[in-house]
């Protein structure tokens, strides 16, 4: 699997930050689709699941913590980086708490960014073929367990 | 005084938080550049110059990021946090102010965590403290180094020479409330003309911490 093959979206309401940071991710091989607020990332969710999303927490409307929790309900094998201004501790605590995968402050270098992207996408790929060989023996419930999804094994 | 201070700290909070995004803006756009650059350095007039240019501009972005963290720091409610980190921020936020009064302030983390039961803001309150005291006289380096000594923890106050001397802020520190001597007894005897330039303070916080629980 080459990097161009991660699905990779970003959701954040500053478009002058976000647009800069997919145009640059775009010159190192990945391609990112932008969404500037919480609803149109969950109808980008809905229509074509990626693989990781990178999301800012603090947007107008439905905020990063509702994109996260609606996000983990519908499709849980999506990976979710908190990119954020807000360096809170709890908002730390409460967005591993809904599953988010980490949690990085703005402003980051790209490179720790695009680890954490990779990270992620490797743990995703690794659920899934853990789940797969518990199917191919015939285990679905813990293949189920592992995933603890839908899209897959529709 | 409660009301002005969540105030306060609602108005740092917000501050902080913006202050992150503008960093964040120039971050990827003075990195792009640096991207473009380096994509057609060949073709691009002084691009060795422009390149170091933008690596000033990123290291700048950096040294915004800590004053951030700090401002963070001060704006939280919480009444614990983590003395490294704590005094970390107490030295980026005072950077500027301690370099027009003559003193250094350097500082050392602790290998470990150390959560304390005061908050960030009280940690500060007694730096400064400190801090003042030293100010008064200028021309000495603050090393602040955070440490764990058995079950107690805090911060060891060195107080070392800047083109001064150290005998007017150590003689402050001496009266400090909180403070104590730091030196190990044997060093007066077998290191006397060390003690004519470096001062040793130890500020125990988790004895205060302790006491803080007696009194509730």
């Amino acid at each position: 699997m080459t990097k161009e093959a991660i699905k990779i979206l970003l959701v954040d309401d500053e478009a002058q930050f976000v647009d800069v940071l997919a145009e640059r991710l775009g010159m190192r091989g990945f391609t990112a689709q932008v969404v500037y607020n919480g609803h149109d990332a969950l109808e980008a969710v809905r229509k074509t699941p990626p693989d990781v999303i990178v999301l800012d927490l603090r947007m107008p409307g439905i905020d990063g913590f509702d994109v996260l929790r609606g996000v983990k309900k519908s499709n849980p094998q999506v990976q979710v980086i908190i990119l954020t201004g807000h360096g809170g501790d709890a908002e730390e605590v409460e967005a591993f708490r809904m599953g988010a995968y980490s949690f990085l402050k703005k402003p980051m270098d790209i490179d720790e960014l695009l680890d954490s992207i990779r990270l992620a996408y490797r743990d995703k790929l690794e659920s899934a073929m853990v789940a797969v060989s518990m199917a191919e023996a015939g285990d679905f419930d813990s293949a189920k367990e592992v995933l603890d999804e839908k899209d897959l094994l529709r | 005084m409660v009301k002005e201070q969540i105030a306060m700290r609602r108005l740092l909070a917000s501050a902080a938080h913006d202050l992150r995004n503008v960093l964040a803006v120039l971050r990827e756009s003075s990195g792009l550049a640096q991207d473009k650059i380096r994509l057609e350095e060949e073709r691009v007039p002084h691009a060795a110059r422009l390149l170091l240019a933008l690596d000033e501009v990123q290291r700048q972005i950096r040294k915004g990021a800590a004053l951030a963290d700090g401002l963070t720091d001060m704006s939280r409610e919480e009444v614990h946090c983590e003395l490294s980190r704590a005094t970390r921020s107490f030295c980026v936020l005072m950077a500027r102010h301690a370099r027009a009064r003559s003193v250094g302030l350097e500082y050392e983390e602790a290998p470990e965590p150390i959560m304390l039961s005061l908050s960030a803001s009280e940690v500060f309150i007694r730096l400064l403290e400190i801090f003042d005291d030293c100010a008064v006289a200028g021309g000495v380096t603050l090393r602040l180094k955070v440490e764990r000594r058995g079950r107690t923890a805090g911060v060891a106050v060195n107080v070392l020479p800047l083109g001064g001397s150290t005998d007017a802020a150590a003689t402050a520190l001496e009266i400090h409330a909180g403070l104590t001597p730091d030196n190990a007894p044997w060093r007066d005897r077998l290191l006397p003309w060390r003690e004519t330039c470096t001062r040793r303070f130890w500020l125990e916080l988790s004895r205060e911490e302790a006491a803080r629980a007696v009194c509730l």
